[in-house]
């Protein structure tokens, strides 16, 4: 795994530009996203149902053919049946055949991932024991719960000593206790220099994990990069002030205040700065003007708020004239890198 | 290697889990087994102690081996093999490929190194290794039937075993192909007991037009012979008679004739289950000596008024089948029918998204 990681800094492990997909039936769940994922990272793919992020996964794994698509996966284009045998893939809703056990599901995968025999065996008993099914690797997959489903889906995952480790939603069904396993599973996979593409709509979880995040909606990226690339931008100072005027101007420009929803005197300036001095003439415009300053914060987003504004953002672009919630931050969208150019979001007060 | 035997373990757990098939498994070592109870004597038949004397059915009349072939051909090969078993191992495993395509892990599945029509093909022939698998043993059950009740070893039987298999693949092919469409294993079963009958009737038709037609022509031919034969003897009292006759048979013979061969290019193309249980009839009865004694002295008509003798006529279709529907009319062209219907299924399932 040495050798791994030192190559691993040198390439993508999946590099897709432009990828789209229209189903049969015309629903278009993909219109050109681009993924970049570095090797022996763990990458996030996030967005809310039916925003695309399983197709994109199944047209990694060839289950889904693509409408278009330019790019590579671990260095072959896409399709390379070689390379599928250096992927471990975990698909979401998975059913196993209800006649296999635990034991024979890992071993079935793993002879069609081309695994010897003699490889597999003592491979199979590592796995069931990393995911905790020892005791249960020979009753009929009838007779799992979910989680434990889950778990025997991810040891199939791994039977081929995957380089890149491709999760859909592996959390799905699983306790809390299961989920807190799963997560160092996760890290453990990259510490032995794996590439773990994970796709969740758990963001939190995700924010723990993961290295670098995608958030798609509608078949777009949104955004693309480190969780503090994505958030720093959000760096802002919120001003809240009573009886202030609707606007105030700042050295970053205008600034519209948004009106709280239970005090219609109060409103917020959220002045996308990271700087203390930048503020202090706004704070001033706003006690010459008049207004009573009730408190001033420094705020960042989480990747949930990132989340949850980048895809009402696109939800209001989508649907021009829809209302935006108040409780929406007045921050400059992230320019990330790969992320679409964005026009700035529209405010209603 | 690894991934084929992998997906035929998986198809034989499938398979396995069932229970159907077993359940064919014992119905046919039963067969074979109440067969091979049965026992041949100069008074009659002999079963389990019993004893039931026939005039027909003894030794005298047949000999002990072809009492045992006769019964392997007319109730093993032409009403369990071609019928019930052939049923029976629709229904265990028509849910191979709705089962592929459905199953909750065809992603996973799809996602290793093999590719799509090879784990399609694969999968498809482990059915038909199954079936193949419940015919050999059926066979080489009778085999040693015959040969150690009847005291003659026939490795020609063998030939059945073969010839089932590609029996059951036409079916089969079908099956596949209705199951892709489909997803449903009830409904590509169904659909394909329907395809099996409509190719049952097409065949009877053209059975029937092909006796029509020959039955004609020689009845034509027969009238020739005899206004030939009046005039040479210059008996030609009724030769008008005859030659109303012949013109209005003539007129039937080209009708038959016009009816019949659309029938025939019908089913050259389609599959020909029957045409295959004859053709393995016909073949077992030259090669292993199947055939009944002569009936003798069989002077009966063909038709009430016709001149036409039963014995010329069955001989008649007997030459028109031997030079007309050889192994590859028979099962050449009905191999092609399937070959195309292999050829929709992997195009649809490599087109397909999961
Ligand atoms: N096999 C399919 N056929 C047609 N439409 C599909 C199929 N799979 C997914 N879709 C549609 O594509 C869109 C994206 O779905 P999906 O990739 O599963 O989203 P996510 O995994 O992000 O929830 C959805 O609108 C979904 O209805
Ligand atoms: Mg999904």
């Amino acid at each position: 795994m040495v050798g791994l990681s030192t190559i691993a800094v040198l390439m993508l492990a999946i590099d897709l530009h432009d990828v789209t997909k229209t189903y049969r039936g015309g629903v278009q769940a993909l219109r050109g996203v681009s993924l970049a994922v570095q090797a022996g990272e763990i990458f996030g793919l996030l967005g809310p149902n039916g925003a695309g992020k399983s197709t994109l996964v199944k047209i990694i794994m060839t289950v889904v053919r693509p409408t278009s698509l330019r790019g590579t996966v671990l260095g072959q284009p896409v399709g390379t049946q070689s390379v599928l045998s250096r992927i471990g893939y975990l698909p979401e809703h998975h059913r196993f055949p209800q006649y296999l056990t635990g034991r024979q599901v890992i071993d079935f995968f793993g002879a069609l991932g081309k695994v010897p025999r003699a490889v597999r065996r003592p491979r199979t008993e590592e796995l069931l024991e990393l995911v905790g099914m020892r005791e249960w690797g020979n009753r009929r997959v009838t007779t799992y719960s979910k989680g434990m489903q889950q778990r025997i889906g991810i040891a199939a995952a791994l039977i081929n000593d995957p380089e890149l480790v491709v999760l859909d939603e592996p959390t799905d069904g699983v306790d809390p206790v299961g989920r807190r396993e799963i997560r160092d599973m996760l890290l453990r996979l990259r510490s032995q220099g794996r590439t773990v593409l994970v796709n969740s709509h758990l963001l939190s979880e995700v924010e723990m994990l993961a290295d670098r995040v995608a958030i798609i909606n509608q078949g777009t990226t949104l955004a693309q990069g480190t969780i503090e690339e994505l958030t720093q931008e959000s760096h802002r100072y919120e001003i809240e002030a009573l009886h202030a005027p609707d606007m105030v101007v700042t050295a970053v420009g205008p600034v519209v205040g948004l009106v709280s929803s239970t005090d219609p005197t109060l409103r917020t300036f959220a002045i996308p700065t990271r700087d203390a001095a930048i503020i202090q003439p706004a704070i001033d415009a706003l006690r010459a003007a008049g207004a009573t300053v009730t408190r001033v914060e420094r705020a960042r987003e989480t990747l949930e708020d990132l989340f949850v504004r980048s895809v009402i953002d696109e939800r209001g672009r989508a649907m021009p004239g829809a209302q935006r919630p108040s409780a929406a931050p007045l921050a400059a969208p992230p320019t990330a890198p790969l992320a679409p150019p964005r026009t700035p979001p529209e405010v209603r007060s | 290697m690894t991934q084929t035997f992998a997906i035929f373990l998986d198809a034989y757990r499938d398979l396995n889990s069932r229970k159907l098939f077993w359940l064919a498994m014992v119905i046919s070592a039963l067969v074979v087994a109440i067969v091979g109870a049965l026992g041949l004597d100069e008074t009659g038949v002999s079963a389990l102690g019993f004893h039931f004397n026939s005039k027909f059915v003894n030794t005298l009349f047949f000999p002990r081996d072809l009492f045992y072939k006769l019964i392997f051909q007319n109730l093993g090969i032409n009403i369990w093999l071609t019928w019930l078993a052939a049923i029976l191992a629709l229904i265990s495993t028509a849910s191979i490929v709705p089962e592929l395509i459905a199953n909750g892990s065809i992603d996973m599945m799809l996602s290793k190194p093999i590719t799509r029509s090879r784990l399609f093909l694969t999968r498809w022939v482990t059915g038909l290794f199954f079936a193949g698998f419940q015919a050999a043993v059926f066979v080489i059950a009778s085999f040693l039937v015959i040969g150690i009740r009847g005291g003659v070893w026939e490795p020609g039987l063998f030939l059945a075993i073969p010839v089932v298999v590609v029996f059951f693949s036409y079916l089969y092919c079908f099956c596949a192909l209705m199951g892709v469409l489909t997803r449903s294993t009830v409904a590509s079963l169904l659909l394909t007991l329907v395809f099996w009958l409509a190719l049952f009737a097409a065949q009877k038709a053209e059975q029937f037009l092909n006796s029509g037609r020959i039955a004609s022509t020689m009845e034509v031919t027969a009238i020739e012979r005899t206004i030939a034969s009046r005039l040479e003897k210059n008996a030609d009292a009724d030769v008008d008679k005859l030659r109303v006759e012949l013109a209005s048979e003539t007129i039937s013979a080209s009708r038959w004739n016009s009816g019949y061969w659309p029938a025939y290019a019908l089913i050259t193309v389609l599959p020909k289950t029957n045409e295959t249980t004859d053709w393995l009839s016909r073949t077992l009865v030259k090669q292993s000596n199947f055939r009944p004694p002569a009936k003798e002295e069989d002077e009966m008509r063909f038709f009430g008024s016709s001149r036409v003798k039963r014995k010329e006529f069955e001989q008649a279709i007997y030459d028109d089948a031997e030079s007309r529907k050889g192994a590859f009319w028979t099962i050449g062209t009905s191999l092609m029918f399937e070959a195309v219907m292999l050829g929709g299924c992997v195009f649809l399932f490599r087109r397909r998204d999961f």
